[in-house]
């Protein structure tokens, strides 16, 4: 097993770039989700660390081997796909073998590593059959499988749950982070499904349009957001914007004019020089709306989502911005076409720049 | 109207076509076999007469030897060559097209052009082929290609090959585009050379383009006589005269129509087991596969 360095690492197509010099650190054993839209570059960053795209300027070095240029196969990478990528036409074993099969191992050896690996996975029973026999979720552990039995130095897996249904899911889910326990190894996880990236990550790189835009713990990102987008991807349902101005100013911080939330005030603490009157927008999870806060507003509710011990209130604005999203536990939900009061307490709101979209802490 | 009917009535016309164009023609094929029919008067019956001739002559299976010969060399080099510039053009994208295009002209000529163009190759005076034999200081080897009842054959195989290869390739490329690239990328990240890959990955998932690529050249050579007619006439001394170019010489030549619907119908029976056996071979090699 072994930690992972990106430095400065481009990416063209012609004359388009589409990763802008990527700096990263992966500690030996950490599991690390590149998490991010559509088109953000996660995939296209992986299979630059897999060697199936090439990497156009920068470096990239696995065990503090320079691997930039070097061949796949040499890597000491292995890959699940989103897709499985499993030989049709050979058999479990023989799809788990295959790779040891061409690389010469002896045939002793590759039946041990194969059965272990079987063993972990308990694809046991379904050594002989071929891929179309087999459930998605048993095609994945197949190709999981294949990934163990070459042992690699770092596993990268490219969307691997995003073809199975949501129950298949959640038991994959656990059961490769039951994997990433056992082996400890190194793995590189790519996914647009945040619960994912929050469930199974040490490490969060949360990607736009090619660039880096926040590395950090699960909880790390989800409380301490560098910028709006993190704040927004982050987190479901997502955290509410409020666009406000800076109304006065105080030793600990700004106090913010809310227009939204019937220009409420809300003080929020930051060392950020500010002037009365910068845009700035304040975030607020819905789950920080909580009766004993102490600021309040009211808003109008249009939909209700009841999800049993949670429910989800929708506020909707004229202006064609996001709803606001309260959620709400306990009794005393509120009824769809109702106003209702909601407090939040001004240590849990956010404070952004409305112009570069930055935090102001 | 039930929907048994209405079925029916759709299936209809297609229903007629068939019996007018496919049926009829061979049951009419079937009996004339039987008769000494000369295309005018009333056909006579001759019993086996047409049958025993086919088996008692040497000439007939002889042909049927040269048939099946040239039809083994056909589809096996076009085969091989179709999978070999497939496999190549595969991993050159940027010719692919342009290639695949270039490949497929001989296909779409008349095969009167390309008989000429070939003759005019393999002529003994000024040929192209002895002309370059002579070149490259190979002068030995320079003969008459369709003169020489030992080359005959194999000179019109190769025009027939070279003739059909882009249609034979442009099958295996698409057979190609088939296969995820996926599949391809797993193997490269196992370690999987080129040639590794085309062994052990590529050739089990073509499996469903050979089956289509043998089985269409195979009955298409079988039934061929446009070559061999246009370029040799069935010589020198019988070694290029197939199976369908005694069918045409019976019929167009000679007039006897009984005798030659009696090969047709050998001739179809062989095609029909040739094409049965082939299909039940190579798609259980299919369902091996996948």
């Amino acid at each position: 097993m072994a930690e992972l360095n990106i430095r400065n690492a481009i990416k063209r197509y012609g004359p388009v770039e589409v990763i802008h010099g990527i700096d990263l650190d992966i500690a030996d054993g950490e599991f690390c989700v590149f998490v991010g839209p559509s088109g953000c570059g996660k995939s296209t960053l992986l299979r630059m660390i897999a060697g199936l795209e090439q990497t156009s300027e920068g470096q990239i070095s696995i065990a503090g081997r320079d691997v930039t240029h070097a061949e796949p196969a040499k890597r000491g990478v292995a890959m699940v796909f989103q897709t499985y990528a499993l030989y049709p036409h050979m058999t479990v074993r023989q799809n788990m073998s295959f790779g040891l099969k061409i690389g010469g191992t002896e045939k002793t050896e590759i039946a041990r590593k194969v059965d272990e690996a079987a063993r972990i996975l308990k694809l046991g029973d379904y050594m002989d059959r071929k891929p179309k026999a087999l459930s998605g979720g048993q095609r994945q552990r197949v190709a999981i499988g294949r990934a163990i039995v070459r042992q690699p130095e770092v596993f990268l897996f490219d969307e691997p749950l995003s073809n199975l249904d949501a129950e298949l899911r959640v038991e994959m889910r656990v059961e490769i982070a039951r994997l990433h326990n056992q082996l400890g190894a190194t793995m590189i996880y790519v996914t647009h499904d945040q619960v994912e990236a929050m469930t199974m990550a040490d490490k969060i790189v949360v990607l736009r349009d090619g660039r880096i835009e926040q590395v950090g713990s699960p909880v790390g990102l989800y409380e301490d957001p560098d910028n709006l987008f993190v704040a927004g991807f982050i987190g479901s349902p997502r955290m509410n914007f409020f666009a406000g101005k800076v109304t006065d100013m105080h030793d600990a911080g700004v106090t913010v004019t809310l227009p939204r939330l019937g220009d409420v005030a809300v003080p929020v603490a930051t060392d950020a020089p500010l002037e009365i009157g910068h845009a700035v927008t304040v975030g607020v999870r819905p789950e920080h709306f909580d009766p004993s806060g102490e600021i309040t507003a009211q808003l109008a509710i249009d939909v209700v989502e009841n999800l049993g011990g949670v429910s989800y209130a929708y506020s909707t604005s004229q202006d064609n911005a996001p709803p606001v999203i309260i959620e709400w536990r306990g009794k005393n939900r509120p009824r769809q076409g109702g106003t209702v009061a909601v407090n939040f307490d001004a240590g849990c709101a956010l404070l952004f720049d409305t112009a570069s979209g930055l935090r102001l802490r | 109207m039930s929907s048994r009917t209405t079925k029916l009535l759709f299936m209809l016309p297609a229903l007629i076509v068939l019996a007018v164009f496919f049926v009829y023609p061979i049951a009419l094929t079937f009996y004339y076999s039987f008769t000494d029919f000369t295309g005018v008067g009333t056909p006579e019956y001759a019993g086996l007469k047409n049958y025993d001739r086919i088996m008692s002559r040497s000439r007939y299976p002889e042909a049927l030897k040269v048939t099946i010969l040239f039809t083994l060399i056909v589809v096996t080099v076009q085969t091989l060559a179709g999978l070999f510039i497939a496999t190549l053009l595969q991993r050159l994208p940027a010719v692919r097209n342009f290639a695949r295009a270039a490949l497929f002209t001989p296909a779409m000529m008349s095969f009167v052009i390309v008989g000429y163009l070939w003759q005019f190759i393999y002529s003994p005076f000024n040929g192209g082929l002895n002309a370059l034999l002579t070149s490259v200081g190979l002068e030995s080897l320079t003969r008459a290609w369709l003169g020489d009842p030992s080359t005959a054959l194999f000179a019109i195989a190769i025009a027939h090959v070279w003739m059909f290869t882009g249609y034979t390739t442009a099958i295996f490329l698409a057979g190609y585009a088939n296969i995820p690239g996926d599949i391809e990328e797993a193997g490269k990240l196992e370690g999987a050379n080129s040639l590794q890959r085309f062994w052990y990955l590529e050739l089990p998932l073509l499996a469903p383009s050979v089956t289509i690529n043998v089985m269409l050249s195979t009955i298409g050579t079988l039934k061929t006589f446009e070559l061999p007619f246009i370029m040799t006439k069935g010589g020198p001394d019988g070694a290029t005269r197939t199976l369908s170019l005694e069918i045409i010489e019976n019929l167009f030549g000679a007039y006897k129509f009984g005798f030659a619907s009696s090969l047709s119908i050998v001739m179809l029976v062989i095609v029909i087991i040739v094409a049965f056996v082939q299909n039940k071979f190579l798609r259980g090699r299919e369902d091996n596969m996948s």
